[in-house]
């Protein structure tokens, strides 16, 4: 068994290796291909269908309809290669593509993501991962049902944790997708919902087809591609600016000089100049809003007028089309003005300040304000950390290793394969950030890079960056940037000055991280449905044969539904995802936690812990969420809604405890358990 | 109800050692997360081959201690595994011998 274990992964090795290499040998193809002339459009069509054909092909090799297999790939697994796709399965569409621009634009602040994402595994690694897989059945609601028996049916606990985890699940789920439609179309020029349909046939073919077993295998491909993806363009940047080819390693000297651009910059006379700019618009806006409706009513005379006066006086067409799309946008009524106005104007105030200091933690006007924003590092480190501890689509990857020993060396793995990325991004975040100070600030308005026009021109309604010269000087000011937290990450070939293969291979990169977390979801969606509500409570004598067929037909509808929520753009449930952390915690991590580690735990208290976790938290999240119809003021001292586990986990975990203690202790079933768990 | 249920010596050890370190272990956790984001501004006055203090705990530090923590606990348990085993062995020896 021993032995046969071994040659697997040799075998296994010997397959992935050689997968790299033939990947490695496609780029050096494509960069030739594109010096020879090949246009841009059609690299990113190839790096597009390329990959996708590829993991649809892995998922045709993996195909199988044997449910040990379907559901946690016949549990062989072996550590390293499960800690690798778990990895893939956690860098989602946001980490590989937005994080690094989150920490150019928030600095310090941003960090939070960092420590929240990396430390929640250590909390997994310790409470949860090995017991898990100890107990070593299929789902994490048959974790928690058979934990946690006693008076009520065991569907009660269960049906609970399938509602919790298919909430989290879901919104998560819906955001990948939506950045399958965004990579795809960015990179390709195809539409939105056509980009989605296309990524979404991959990752169909391959969790349809092989369940977990494809699904793993896919995965493991993925992270390799993202990785070689991430790193080639931080790599070359790093050695363009410290000489040093690691990057993590590299930017300690580039912060240092970052910080001296940075005082110039903050004192700088025509930074000012464009910041008091920004300042009097607001002051305008404020003034406009203060006269509401007649200004509103003035200003669209006026743009009448305007456009009345340039068509009889034969201005150019240009100019024409200028103003009359002004009064297209214009707002249609006094309450949309004000709407409209506010924005703008908080917009302004918010250029207007002087930039803060990348590596300055806290930065507030005064004591309190700082203090407010470490509070809420705080409480949103908390979050991230319990909630990735409780996502149910990275624990039921501890189920597929073959031993309790295997699954604790692959979350080390995991972590270890995640950390290889983490501690990249920062670093690029300094790099470019530097780049920008020191060679597009201050350069001049005629010679902007090409990249900037390129970005700029790819959405037309949300520009991902836009330079305009508001004090007309010629000169690019800092003030006058705008980026949008994507735009990092995707220009970083093209400040580094790499040809476009590299920026085909950023986006192939992208999609395979928003590939194989959707994929990792969708099939932990479809297995809590078919096997937790319809073998388990529906029809519990059905043939494995029928369970594997419901569980696909189910992937099939939940993926549906999935890309056709995406394809309507819905920026409320956009918003929510960083929210399904603070969920997931409040909920799931009380409960998971508490199984293995307090024999007294019983299943009244895991009831009352689960949903109070789940009240606390959402009731929270109700009131002070704008798009759920909250409001800020409601606030409990000063915690953004997006940490609400912060009152959400303590609840629960105090229900649990408590209404426990109030109540018999479990029976002696769920004591040989306990006792079976806690043995190796 | 009452009556307890059995448990092996070895099992209790094995338990015991493992409960110990997973509390030691998060105490480590919970101190470099939250003292590192706690004593931030203070520690930003410091900087350590270019980077200060608190920007590199919360960038690489405390990831890579991540790491640590969780690469030691691997190491470990699988030591206190193969303790577990050895004392089984052990004992189902002497249980043969008073057989014998």
């Amino acid at each position: 068994m021993i032995m046969n274990n071994k040659s697997f992964l040799r075998r296994l090795m010997r397959y992935y290796v050689l997968f790299t290499i033939g990947f490695v040998l496609f780029l050096f193809a494509l960069a030739i291909l594109e010096l020879e002339g090949f246009p841009r459009v059609w690299i990113g069509y190839v790096f597009m269908f390329s990959t996708i054909v590829m993991y649809a092909t892995i998922g045709v090799i993996n195909r199988t309809s044997n449910m040990l297999e379907y559901y946690v790939a016949g549990r062989r697994v072996p550590a390293f290669f499960n800690g690798m796709a778990t990895a893939a399965d956690w860098i989602s569409a946001a980490s590989f593509i937005s994080l690094a621009g989150g920490l150019y634009l928030w600095g310090f602040d941003g960090l939070a993501y960092l420590m929240g994402w990396t430390g929640g595994f250590v909390l997994l690694a310790l409470l949860i991962a090995p017991y898990l897989r100890k107990f070593g059945q299929y789902t994490i609601p048959d974790y928690l049902s058979a934990r946690y028996t006693g008076r009520y049916s065991d569907n009660v606990v269960r049906l609970i944790a399938v509602g919790a985890t298919i909430i989290v699940s879901f919104t998560y789920v819906v955001a990948q997708i939506y950045g399958v439609g965004l990579i795809t179309s960015r990179f390709t020029g195809v539409d939105f919902s056509v980009g989605i349909f296309l990524g979404l046939a991959s990752i169909l073919v391959c969790s349809f087809l092989g369940g977990m077993r494809a699904v793993t295998w896919t995965q493991v491909a993925q992270y390799i591609i993202l990785i070689i993806a991430y790193m080639i363009p931080v790599v070359w940047l790093s050695i363009k600016h410290t000489n040093i080819p690691v990057p993590p390693i590299a930017y300690g000297s580039a912060i240092a000089k970052l910080n001296e651009r940075e005082k110039i910059l903050i004192e700088d006379p025509k930074e000012k100049e464009v910041r008091a700019i920004f300042n009097l618009q607001a002051d305008d806006l404020d003034e406009r809003l203060n006269t509401l409706p007649e200004s509103w009513e003035n200003g669209r005379a006026e743009i009448q007028h305007n456009l009345e006066a340039l068509k009889l006086g034969n201005a150019p067409l240009l100019d024409i089309k200028k103003t009359s799309r002004e009064l297209a946008t214009y707002p249609k009524d006094a309450e949309e003005a004000e709407r409209k106005w506010k924005k703008d104007r908080t917009a302004n105030r918010e250029r207007a300040k002087p930039p803060s200091r990348h590596t300055e933690p806290f930065p507030g006007e005064d004591e309190a304000a700082s203090d407010i924003k470490r509070n809420n590092f705080m409480a949103l480190v908390f979050c991230l950390m319990l909630g990735t501890a409780a996502l149910p689509h990275v624990l039921v990857r501890y189920y597929t290793t073959p031993s309790v020993k295997e699954a604790r060396d692959s979350v080390f793995w995991t972590i270890f394969f995640i950390m290889a990325l983490y501690i990249t991004i920062p670093a690029l975040a300094v790099l470019v950030k530097y780049d920008i100070y020191t060679s597009l600030v201050g350069s001049d308005f005629s010679k902007l890079p090409e990249w900037v026009s390129y970005w700029a021109n790819i959405d037309k309604i949300n520009p991902l960056v836009a330079i305009n010269d508001v004090n007309r000087d010629g000169i690019v000011q800092l003030a006058e940037i705008v980026m949008d937290v994507d735009m990092v990450v995707l220009a970083t070939p093209e400040i580094a000055g790499l040809p476009y293969v590299i920026s085909g291979l950023i986006a192939a990169g992208g999609l395979a991280a928003a590939l194989s977390t959707a994929d990792g979801l969708l099939l932990t969606i479809s297995n809590a449905l078919s096997h937790d509500v319809y073998f388990k409570t529906v029809d519990p004598s059905a043939t494995t044969q029928k369970r594997v067929t419901v569980s696909k037909l189910l992937l099939l509808m939940v993926a549906l539904i999935a890309a056709y929520i995406a394809s309507l753009k819905p920026g409320d449930i956009l918003s929510l995802v960083g929210a399904a952390f603070s969920l997931a915690g409040s909920t799931l991590f009380p409960a998971l936690a508490l199984g293995a580690i307090w024999k007294r735990a019983n299943q009244e208290g895991a009831i009352a812990g689960m949903l109070i976790g789940f009240g606390v938290c959402a009731f929270y999240m109700l009131h002070t969420h704008p798009t759920l119809g909250g409001s800020p003021a409601a606030q409990w001292f000063h915690i953004a809604p997006i940490s609400a586990g912060v009152f959400g986990v303590p609840a629960g975990m105090l229900a649990i405890i408590i209404v426990s203690l109030l109540t018999p202790a479990p029976d002696h079933r769920t004591e040989t358990l306990i006792n079976e768990l806690r043995t190796p | 109800m009452s009556k307890k249920i059995e448990q092996t010596d070895a099992a209790k050890t094995y338990w015991q050692s493992t409960r110990n370190m997973t509390l030691w272990l998060m105490l480590i956790w919970f101190i470099v997360t939250f003292a590192a984001i706690f004593f931030a501004r203070p520690l930003s006055t410091y900087t350590l081959l270019g980077w200060p203090i608190s920007f590199f705990m919360a960038a690489q530090g405390s990831i890579l201690i991540y790491v640590a923590i969780i690469a030691i606990y691997a190491l470990r348990m699988h030591r206190l595994d193969q303790r577990y085993c050895a004392s089984l062995r052990k004992q189902n020896n002497t249980n043969n011998d008073h057989e014998q």
